[in-house]
């Protein structure tokens, strides 16, 4: 096969991997850019895209945290009995499943800090790295417990450079600032681009 | 206070929260319901809302609520898989307002049980006690920890002076402090 044979296909398979429809939210799960597993182009979700209309679609955030990076596993049946504080679940779900946490970035905030910011599950979260700067799109999928900030998953955690031993602990106390912009859950991801990776 | 304990006694009910059922909890006058469905709402006599409690009620493993005597007050606890809120609606004369407990108003008992327990915290609950008084009421807790041990606590929500600062949530914060947090 030529090249350009070869280069064709490949763009093809790409955008047609890439293609999203997010109508509800079928793309959620999975990798994608900057996930535990990049290579899984064809989950990419909105947890690694854009929002459609670009950051300014956001507005401002109604909520912020900075604070040591802590990681969930929930939803990710691999780290049944490495985390002792697994989950099979996460309280979002996508198409009645639970949010794989190795698959797809997500925040978890406590129902009082959702309450009092009127963010629902399914809004959309930043994730950034403080050290390097790296930020990650993701959305608010689980609640934790009264006062808990910089709780991210896994696939958050690796998409901004954070790394975790085996038993969910971060490796080095990483800082993370954590966004999440209340009223945004219906915004749907833009597959044609990730987020700003610097 | 014996009088006032007996006066304030709880209308606690406790029920499982199924979002596709509507239960309602009335108030011990019978004017006003805290009504459960997809949103936790209190509404008048007619069905008419007065106010949404709670907004944000998917997934929410348990709601406990609790009627003052008097039935200008009524709290929510509201237990998630690891979080829970407590929210607090009153009447003023006029109209119904609402809060909710701050996280922050927490931190320090979530320290001391973790230097008791060790490790992050990775769970809570909270259950109701009695109304003490009609602006004071016992709220009972427990804090799992990644180390795998449980503490539990205790403390007295009591109203302050309003109103507060109006969050995005609509939530007059402030108006309710914990305060006499105890492990136990």
């Amino acid at each position: 096969m030529k090249t350009a044979q070869k280069t064709a296909i490949a763009i093809s398979l790409f955008l047609s991997l890439c293609s999203c429809d997010d109508e509800d939210h079928s793309d959620q799960l999975g990798g994608g850019p900057g996930s535990a597993n990049p290579s899984d182009v064809v989950a990419s979700g909105d947890g690694f895209c854009d929002p459609q209309g670009g950051p300014q679609a956001l507005g401002s955030p109604s909520y912020s945290s900075d604070s040591i990076a802590k990681i969930d596993t929930d939803g990710n049946p691999a780290m049944q009995g490495q985390d002792a504080n697994w989950q099979a679940g996460t309280s979002g779900s996508v198409n009645g499943q639970a949010v794989n946490s190795a698959a797809y970035a997500y925040v978890v905030m406590s129902p009082g800090q959702m309450a009092a910011n009127n963010v629902a599950l399914g809004d959309w979260a930043t994730v950034t790295n403080d050290a390097t700067g790296q930020t990650v799109y993701a959305r608010v999928e689980d609640r934790g417990p009264a006062g808990g900030t910089g709780e991210i998953s896994q696939a958050a955690a690796t998409a901004v450079g954070i790394q975790y031993a085996s038993n969910a602990f971060t490796i080095g106390n990483p800082s993370v600032t954590v966004q999440a912009f209340g009223g945004t859950a219906a915004i749907q991801g833009d597959c044609a681009s990730v987020a700003n990776n610097p | 206070m014996k009088t006032k304990t007996a006066i304030c006694a709880a209308s606690v009910l406790l029920m499982s929260y199924f979002s596709a059922q509507s239960k309602n909890i009335t108030s011990p006058d019978g004017r006003f319901a805290i009504k459960a469905e997809s949103a936790i709402e209190l509404v008048d006599s007619t069905g008419q809302t007065m106010l949404v409690l709670a907004s944000n009620t998917a997934s929410a493993k348990r709601v406990e609520i609790a009627w003052c005597a008097d039935s200008q007050r009524v709290a929510m606890a509201e237990d998630f898989a690891r979080g829970s809120a407590v929210f607090v609606a009153w009447f003023d004369g006029v109209s119904w307002h609402k809060t909710l407990q701050s996280d922050d108003d927490q931190a320090a008992i979530v320290q001391q049980a973790q230097r008791q327990c060790g490790g992050l915290l990775v769970s809570e609950k909270r259950t109701f006690g009695p109304w003490i008084s009609p602006h004071a009421l016992q709220v009972k807790g427990a804090m799992t920890f990644s180390s795998g041990r449980k503490c539990a606590y205790t403390y007295m929500l009591e109203f302050g002076h309003g109103p507060g600062r109006l969050d995005r949530g609509g939530y007059e914060e402030g108006v309710i402090v914990g305060h006499g947090y105890k492990l136990l």
